[in-house]
């Protein structure tokens, strides 16, 4: 009877059993508040443009783009020692029809009158126009793709096997409205070639090589000032935007559910290539207005990458953790200073978003939309 | 045998302590107030008449309500019950449905020599149990839950003057946790969703005597009293973007609560229960009970028991014991500022084996708590006890042999 009560036992442990129906809330239950709240931003600043080095471009840009004139700049530092220079071909790849020019156009390579860093030259340390020496010429096609090449005098480049006297050359147009963009030695399917034939001293027989640049960039001549107003984002020049928002109205035991920056692409004063433009969002550390100068933590980006191509109408940015980090205000390192939008500047592909800003109209302003909660009293 | 009794007696008890590490669940919408719904109980065996019996006693069933009952036991006593609980709740035009199961008590009673005993036991003083649930379609789903309650564990000591008044006397230690938790789930999975966690624990001590007076063969009057208690607690908010948060320390005070018990035997086949019992809840402040508006309580309650037979040799059906029992009350809460009144029928049956020193306990409670057209809301509920008690003759000097 007893070993019976105790496999009883078991049985009831194994069966016990729950069942519910939860009763609905009704409005006078002791629940929190669950709301949707939109804020404009209380302070916005763009800052720019600054002049951005190009050395890690991916493409090489000659022409005009988005109203700027630009111009490459190679140099080749590895020409064989001890060797005849039989002839030299400079081949550039455009491989896009990224920047399409409606005729055909012709691009000069001129002698470089100066030296250059490919980390380092810009606009603002090697003048715009500055080349005069015309070395060779060659015709860029309509064609979607396109190899053209420059012949290239051979006692030339036997000047470049000196370093000091090899200062690179420049390749620029003098046509307007035209561009197109070659490949850079950031890929090497499409990087810039030399196509060398020469003799080695002790040799008869005729070597061929292939040689990529030993530096390249491109630099451009400052356009027009866009229009003031919008909050801009560019990666040539360079543009930064920071905004800010009053929260405070937000109790800090609140739960953040979600919160998402909507930014309305004002299109008529973007210019985006096909790629469009990655955004990066930080937080900053202070309460600066010069997107520049103002301490950002860097360590982590608040949203992950924000791609903007043509065609896109709104960006928008998830800040869910960052918001909770400032209204919970128990955390003292997460001071709410607002954020900066950084342009993906990196690898240089020509690209600008424009967003409209706190003046524009009530549906098309920056607005942080956040869904969260607020627990229940404890009465 | 004897050993294998003890081994028996032991898994007994090993079972019971992992089976109270469970929670019973009482799943009413009044727990939402104060501590919750308080939770009397006269022990397995006088659930069924009534669950009351300040007045009642027996050698091999322990009571929970008097002390004094303890200086009745012949021998060693485990008890354990398991609850089954189905409440059918209406909320205004709503209606929601909760059950649950678990083990319920665990009470050990061992006497000592003459006529001294002690037990010591652990049983629900309160049980907060709810869900409610608010959906949005395509948007969320909110839903606030109560948990917890209190415990009451107890340590008694009882003993006899002469053979007619027995008395006994305990403290006890009430401790909990009492939790609501606030939840909202998005539909959208992107969203974060919202945990709000508040806890309040709470402990703290009291006492409580009693007394049981034989004034006939036939007739036993008892007393008791729950001496007044006061409890610190603790209580913090967790949310799920946070976990350390700070402490509020408050206080829960539980009134004084007294009871009086009538018990009749006319002969021996039967025994006839009455109860009263009043806790003056009424005099505590809302920030005394978490935040609840209360009024005094009473409670009445009669019982009877008939066993045919208390022979050994008899069939199952005439060792059984057979009890109905009413019991009605109200609860320490106002609702829109009303007493919430309920009632309930109670009824049991007792299978004694082993020569009577194990029993079987069995007992059903249905009644009503609430009234739908004068608060709103009201709820219908059966619970289901299953108890079951045995004994050792532990403590207990044997008697010394005779040297021949």
């Amino acid at each position: 009877m007893i070993k019976k009560s105790i496999f009883l036992f078991f049985l009831v442990l194994l069966f016990s059993c729950t069942e519910k129906t939860p009763l609905p809330l009704t409005t006078d239950e002791n629940v929190g508040e669950i709301k949707t709240v939109s804020y404009v931003a209380s302070e916005s600043y763009t800052g720019g443009p600054v002049i951005v080095n190009t050395g890690l471009s991916r493409y090489l840009y000659v022409g005009e783009v988005d109203a700027k004139k630009c111009a490459a700049l190679l140099r080749f530092d590895n020409i064989p020692d001890s060797s005849e220079i039989i002839s030299a071909q400079l081949e550039l790849i455009a491989n896009d029809s990224i920047i399409v020019n409606e005729m055909p156009f012709d691009v000069v390579i001129y002698k470089s009158p100066q030296h250059f860093e490919s980390l380092e030259v810009t606009s603002e340390n090697f003048s715009w126009n500055s080349w005069t020496e015309e070395m060779s010429r060659a015709t860029v096609t309509t064609a979607d793709t396109d190899t053209v090449v420059f012949d290239i005098d051979k006692d030339w480049v036997e000047t470049w096997k000196d370093s000091l006297d090899n200062t690179g050359l420049v390749i620029a147009t003098d046509a307007i409205g035209v561009a197109r963009r070659f490949g850079s030695t950031s890929i090497a399917s499409v990087s810039p070639v030399l196509n060398l034939v020469f003799r080695l001293e002790s040799s008869t027989e005729n070597d061929t090589v292939l040689l990529v640049p030993t530096a390249d960039a491109f630099i451009y001549q400052q356009g027009p000032e866009i229009p003031t107003g919008p909050l801009y984002l560019s990666t040539i020049d360079e543009y930064r935007s920071i905004l800010r928002f009053n929260l405070t109205s937000i109790p800090d035991n609140a739960t953040i559910n979600e919160a998402e920056l909507f930014l309305t692409v004002d299109s008529v004063n973007s210019f985006l290539s096909p790629e469009g433009i990655i955004i990066n969002s930080y937080r900053l550390e202070d309460a600066g207005n010069d997107p520049f100068t103002v301490a950002i933590d860097s360590a982590f980006s608040l949203d992950s990458d924000i791609v903007i191509i043509p065609g896109n109408q709104t960006a928008v940015v998830d800040l869910s953790f960052i918001v909770q980090q400032w209204t919970r205000q128990d955390t003292s390192s997460y001071d709410n200073y607002g954020l900066i939008l950084f342009p993906r500047v990196k690898y240089n592909i020509f690209s600008r978003v424009a967003f409209y800003n706190t003046d524009a109209e009530i549906d098309k302003v920056p607005k942080l939309t956040i869904h969260y909660t607020i627990p229940p009293s404890q009465e | 045998m004897r050993l294998q009794r003890s081994y028996i007696g032991l898994i007994y008890f090993l079972l019971l302590l992992m089976g109270f590490s469970q929670e019973t669940f009482s799943n009413s919408l009044y727990s939402k107030y104060g501590i919750g719904i308080l939770r009397p109980y006269a022990g397995a065996s006088y659930f069924g008449q009534g669950n009351i019996g300040i007045a009642a006693y027996s050698p091999i069933a322990l009571q929970y309500l008097n002390p004094a009952s303890l200086a009745y036991l012949t021998r060693t006593r485990f008890e354990g019950s398991f609850l089954f609980e189905r409440a059918n709740v209406k909320l205004n035009n709503n209606t929601g449905k909760f059950s649950d199961s678990g083990f319920n008590t665990l009470h050990i009673g061992i006497p000592m020599a003459d006529g001294y005993a002690l037990g010591f036991g652990l049983m629900p003083y309160s049980i907060i149990a709810h869900t409610y649930e608010d959906v949005v379609d395509g948007e969320y789903r909110s839903e606030l839950e109560g948990t917890g309650g209190l415990e009451r564990a107890f340590f008694r000591l009882s003993g006899m003057i002469g053979k007619k008044f027995a008395y006994g006397a305990g403290f006890d230690v009430y401790f909990g946790r009492l939790e609501r938790t606030w939840r909202v789930y998005f539909d959208n999975a992107t969203y974060n969703k919202t945990e709000d966690v508040t806890s309040t624990t709470a402990v703290g001590m009291s006492g409580h005597v009693g007394f049981l007076i034989e004034l006939h063969q036939k007739l036993h009057i008892a007393g008791m009293i729950n001496a007044p208690a006061s409890l610190n607690t603790k209580t913090q908010t967790d949310y799920v973007f946070r976990t350390e948060n700070d402490i509020t320390e408050g206080e829960i005070k539980l009134p004084l609560t007294q009871g009086y018990g009538l018990n009749f035997k006319p002969n021996s086949r039967f025994t006839l229960l009455a109860d009263f019992e009043a806790s003056n809840w009424g005099s505590l402040a809302a920030s005394e009970i978490l935040g609840a508006k209360t009024t005094d309580t009473k409670r009445y309650g009669v019982g009877i028991e008939f066993v045919p037979s208390r022979k050994f040799n008899e069939s199952v059906w005439k060792k059984m014991s057979y009890r109905l029992g009413f019991n009605m009350g109200n609860l320490p809460y106002l609702v829109a500022g009303e007493k919430v009144n309920e009632k309930f029928v109670n009824a049991g049956l007792t299978l004694p084996y082993n020569a009577f020193n194990s029993q079987m306990e069995i007992g059903l409670e249905y009644g009503k708590r609430g009234d739908a057209n004068q608060i709103g809301s009201e709820e219908n509920i059966i619970r289901f006890i299953f108890g079951i008690a045995s004994g050792e003759k532990w403590f207990v000097r044997p008697e010394r042999r005779r040297k021949d």
